[in-house]
């Protein structure tokens, strides 16, 4: 990797949650990587994986059940109460469903200007407007819309609203948690090409998270793919949409919808067998291995850890050793 | 394809060339959206189309109009005994005849009507006040607080009030208004604490409340300017529908005698008083019962249109 | 021209509201024939959903009605005017539906063998409880359902998603439909499991002669499952073709659209994706002219005056766009994933 800061620091993170009946679901079970500054970087997999989980536990809405966060070179664990306000200044999220994101009650202004009475408590009642109206430029939006009512937008304004609620308060990091998943084919589109257009303007970090595979790779400059809490692979996104190694990685991919009559991406694709195991149930040794094709009996026992196979590309599993 | 038609893109008759200029999208006109309003003005806009909440409300209004004005309108005063017109039956001089003693029963409905809707009113915004600190404070601490205050709020509810009224008027020795209304305040605010319990533990979960806490507004302010906006149509919606069960029980609580005592009136007291004569002045029980009736349909109608009106889901 | 297996003529579906009456299906004309795939395809509140409830008259309770002068034949027969008796029939042995959330589609108080027998019994009474049993069985086997002994004793909630998906399937071929229509039937689930249910009814498709009517918005899905495609906005058909001529030369404006806001492999990485701007129109009040008129980057002054007829570039691809009008300036598709 070329000379980059490094935003977050993030080792062996666990998230474990307690279950009825005195289990507990393994939401994050060890997940290791770094957010480097001005990236799109980008998290997928399927229900359960734990990655609307891991965006959470980053930004300090769990606390974590082990492992260290480490952002700008400061554990998390050690911020005392100057810390966790630049903290949360600076590192914000936007959320999936566009319809539950935004207080009814209150007006579109009120909402985007609720982190200004946080953060910028000197600011006089015109400066918050002015900057209010800015941020609603800055989405798309004209100032009019300050006045407006939740109910009385689409989900794709709606979006933008919570985008430009992030905003306001000028912060450098911003969690993505499935921005589009509720929106229209076409709005995403919208919704997608302002995120990029605002990251190149404004010099944002962005951890992108997503089931859309097609998106991820459209907008994402590192991926990390992850299965029952924890990490399959991670690296560039050309070498992980190139050439994936891990055999998750490889039947996720091959699972994506192309629009191409020509070609039936049904029939090429990596089968796997078998459903996805719950959280609670997650089996002893590799996840993967009740599902692998290519799984011996050492998968069952072990868990393999996470390996660099070229620079910048890391997977876990045990067929990689050579 | 059933209809295969090539010779109209051949058909220029009426059409001009500067038809067919690409003009592509028009920036400037954004989509009209209906003029803004507030929630509070959206809701009443909802309610009013609402014909039966609207009949309710009139219905009300009316009621509260004559139980204001009803004993001043009269030609006696409510309690003003005249043994000689007693019985009086119906007539232009006395509008719903006279009682036992004399008294002007047009008055003496009315009257008791004041009695009857201020405990309704009364009794269900304490009952509401109560529930809603109780509440407040299970659902703000949560865990073995929440359970504990919980607990107590399952026992209290499991105890009839009518055990808790006769317990208590034996223990005061004293029947009346202030009794009445503490017996059904002891245990009628269960229900809203459970309400409004619930109703914050779910708004706390929304994607908002955790948007502010993540932009770092504390928690006082994210209850007063989240939480309670938001439970507040829960809460007007349970006050409305309290009230006619509170002046039920008041009027069953008179009617057994536990409740008002004479001098003092009210509707389920005159309904008592008129028992013994059904049979001979049938009218005497008939115009307080139907005003208990009407006083609860009004409330709840409004009630059922209130919370329509206000139910976010229902919005389009 | 020889009878189609189900038959639909300028159907109109109006739903009223107390805000007034909302149109959501416009004059929509098609048939489907035994074998065939047809796709219908469109965003939110473009009304396909509407229209396939409509083939057998199934609305929710949505105070929905047919408008006057739609024909929807099935088999030769008229389903608008058709009785309880009759719909009762068709519903299921003539026209099967699988549903967009497994979650909320079954019967979570109902084992699963009930829920597919109790179809199995209600078209033929003849069926005795075990035999119904059996079948399902059998149907979960079909629809690759490990144990499916074991598995007609379950409820809904001991299955996962991509299972009670295989249910609703189980349950849309249990009487045999000529056709099926599935709404979105794979929008709720997983990538993998997505993939595995489409094989399934491609399997399906293979072994029966089946006819399938599949609504979604996912174009990945419809390029691969469908033979024709029917491109829907705001209750009215813009395009229609076989796949490969909808892939290969789209006409319509809006079909360009959807094709490029999709980023495929080959677009721009973080390059501008095309997106359509504005919103969808108010489905409350009558539209002069063209629907996409006011979103439609090549809007021309008449698409505002007056709805384009649909005109025929092959026997199988039709569009409804002004564009083809001899007078138009001639236009080319946008080439995928290029600037705005």
């Amino acid at each position: 990797m070329e000379d980059k800061k490094v935003l977050f620091e993030v080792k062996d993170l666990k998230m474990y949650f307690p279950a009825r009946g005195g289990k507990t679901v393994k939401a994050v079970d060890g997940v290791s990587f770094n957010i480097y500054e001005g990236e799109t970087f980008g998290v997928v997999g399927e229900s359960g994986c734990g990655k609307t989980t891991v965006g959470r536990t980053l930004l300090g809405v769990y606390r974590a059940t082990a492992g260290d966060i480490i952002y700008k070179g400061k554990n998390v664990r050690d911020f005392n109460g100057d810390d966790k306000m630049s903290f949360s200044k600076n590192c914000q999220m936007i959320f999936q469903d566009p319809a539950a994101c935004l207080d009814p009650r209150m007006s579109i202004g009120t909402i985007v200007s609720e982190g200004l009475n946080v953060h910028y408590k000197s600011m006089t009642r015109e400066q918050k407007e002015e900057r209010v109206n800015q941020v609603l430029s800055y989405v798309g939006l004209t100032s009019d819309y300050a006045s407006r009512f939740a109910h009385e937008l689409s989900g794709g304004q709606r979006q933008r609203i919570g985008i430009a609620r992030a905003l306001a308060i000028e912060p450098s990091f911003i969690v993505c948690d499935e921005p589009i998943a509720a929106l229209d084919v076409s709005i995403q589109a919208q919704v997608v090409n302002l995120l990029t257009r605002l990251q190149k303007e404004l010099g944002l970090t962005y951890m992108f998270i997503s089931h859309d595979l097609s998106m991820v790779r459209h907008i994402s400059d590192r991926i990390a793919v992850m299965y029952l809490g924890s990490l399959v692979e991670l690296g560039d996104n050309k070498s992980i949409y190139g050439h994936p190694v891990h055999p998750y990685t490889q039947a996720l991919f091959s699972a994506i919808p192309e629009p191409d009559p020509y070609h039936s991406w049904l029939k090429n694709r990596v089968h796997l067998q078998g459903e996805i195991p719950s959280p609670i149930n997650a089996p002893a040794g590799c996840k993967f291995c009740t599902r692998c094709p290519k799984a011996t009996d050492r998968c069952k026992v072990e868990a393999p850890a996470l390996r660099e196979v070229e620079p910048g590309h890391y997977a876990a599993c045990h067929m990689l050793d050579i | 394809m059933s209809q295969v038609k090539t010779d109209w893109i051949n058909d220029t008759e009426g059409l001009s060339p500067e038809m067919f200029q690409i003009v592509g999208v028009d920036t400037t006109k954004d989509r009209v959206l209906r003029p803004h309003i507030s929630y509070w003005q959206d809701a009443w806009r909802r309610f009013k189309k609402n014909k039966l909440a609207v009949f309710g409300l009139i219905l009300l209004v009316i009621l509260i109009f004559m139980v204001i004005f009803g004993p001043i309108m009269a030609k006696h005063s409510f309690e003003e005994t005249n043994i000689a017109e007693s019985y009086h039956p119906i007539d232009g001089e006395y509008w719903f005849g006279a009682d036992k003693l004399g008294r002007d029963y047009f008055a003496r409905v009315w009257q008791g009507g004041r009695v009857s809707i201020i405990i309704g009113v009364t009794g269900a915004f304490i009952c509401a006040f109560v529930g809603c600190i109780y509440g407040g404070i299970a659902s703000y601490f949560g865990g073995k607080i929440d359970s504990f205050m919980m607990r107590i709020v399952e026992i209290l509810s499991s105890i009839p009030y009518l055990l808790v009224v006769i317990l208590l008027s034996l223990w005061l020795d004293a029947k009346g208004i202030k009794t009445l209304l503490i017996a059904m305040c002891l245990t009628g605010w269960t229900g809203i604490a459970r309400l409004v319990r619930s109703q914050m533990i779910t708004l706390r979960q929304s994607d908002y409340v955790l948007a502010a806490k993540l932009l770092g507004v504390r928690p006082l302010k994210i209850v007063t300017s989240h939480l309670i906006p938001n439970t507040i149509g829960l809460i007007i919606v349970n006050i409305t529908f309290r009230v006619p069960s509170l002046i039920f029980s008041e009027a069953f609580l008179s009617f057994l005698g536990l409740g008002i005592q004479s001098p003092d009136t009210s509707w389920g007291a005159l309904c008592s008083a008129a028992q013994t004569v059904f049979t001979f002045k049938p009218h005497l029980m008939f115009f307080p019962a139907l005003c208990i009736a009407l006083t609860m349909l009004a409330f709840t109608l409004m009630g059922d249109g209130l919370r329509d009106a206000l139910d976010p889901r229902q919005r389009k | 021209m020889s009878e189609h297996l189900l038959e639909v003529k300028d159907l109109a579906v109006s739903f009223s509201s107390y805000a007034g009456k909302i149109r959501a299906v416009r004059g929509v004309s098609f048939h489907l024939d035994a074998g065939e795939t047809l796709a219908i395809v469109g965003e939110s509140g473009c009304g396909k959903t509407v229209t396939v409830k409509a083939l057998m008259k199934l609305y929710g309770n949505s105070a929905a009605f047919i408008e006057e002068g739609s024909s929807i034949l099935f088999k030769g027969q008229e389903v608008v005017t058709m009785n309880n008796k009759e719909l009762s029939k068709l519903r299921g042995e003539g026209i099967g539906m699988i549903f967009q959330d497994p979650m909320t589609s079954l019967n979570p108080t109902l084992t699963v063998g009930y829920q597919i027998a109790e179809g199995i019994r209600f078209h033929d009474k003849s069926v005795t409880k075990a035999e119904a049993e059996k079948r399902a069985a059998e149907l979960l086997a079909l629809v690759g359902i490990p144990s499916p002994e074991e598995r007609i004793k379950q409820y809904p909630h001991q299955l996962s998603g991509g299972m009670r998906q295989r249910v609703m399937i189980a349950i849309a071929i249990a009487c045999n439909a000529d056709i099926i229509i599935c709404d979105e039937p794979t929008t709720a689930l997983d990538v993998t499991i997505q993939a595995q249910v489409l094989e399934l009814l491609n399997e399906l498709k293979e072994k029966t002669n089946k006819a399938f009517i599949l609504v979604t918005h996912d174009l990945g899905i419809v390029f691969d499952f469908a033979d024709r495609i029917q491109v829907m906005y705001a209750g009215v058909i813009l395009e229609r073709g076989t796949k490969y001529e909808l892939f290969d030369d789209p006409h319509h404006p809006y079909t360009w659209a959807l094709l490029n806001s999709v980023p495929s492999k080959q677009s721009q990485r973080k390059g501008s994706l095309y997106s359509i701007q504005g919103t969808p129109p108010d489905l409350m009040m009558d539209i002069k002219g063209c629907p996409f008129a006011d979103r439609c980057d090549y809007c021309m002054p008449i698409c505002k005056e007056r709805m384009p007829q649909e005109i025929a570039i092959t026997e199988s691809h039709g569009v409804s766009c002004w564009l083809e009008h001899s007078m138009a300036p001639k236009v080319k598709a946008p080439a995928a994933g290029g600037e705005e």
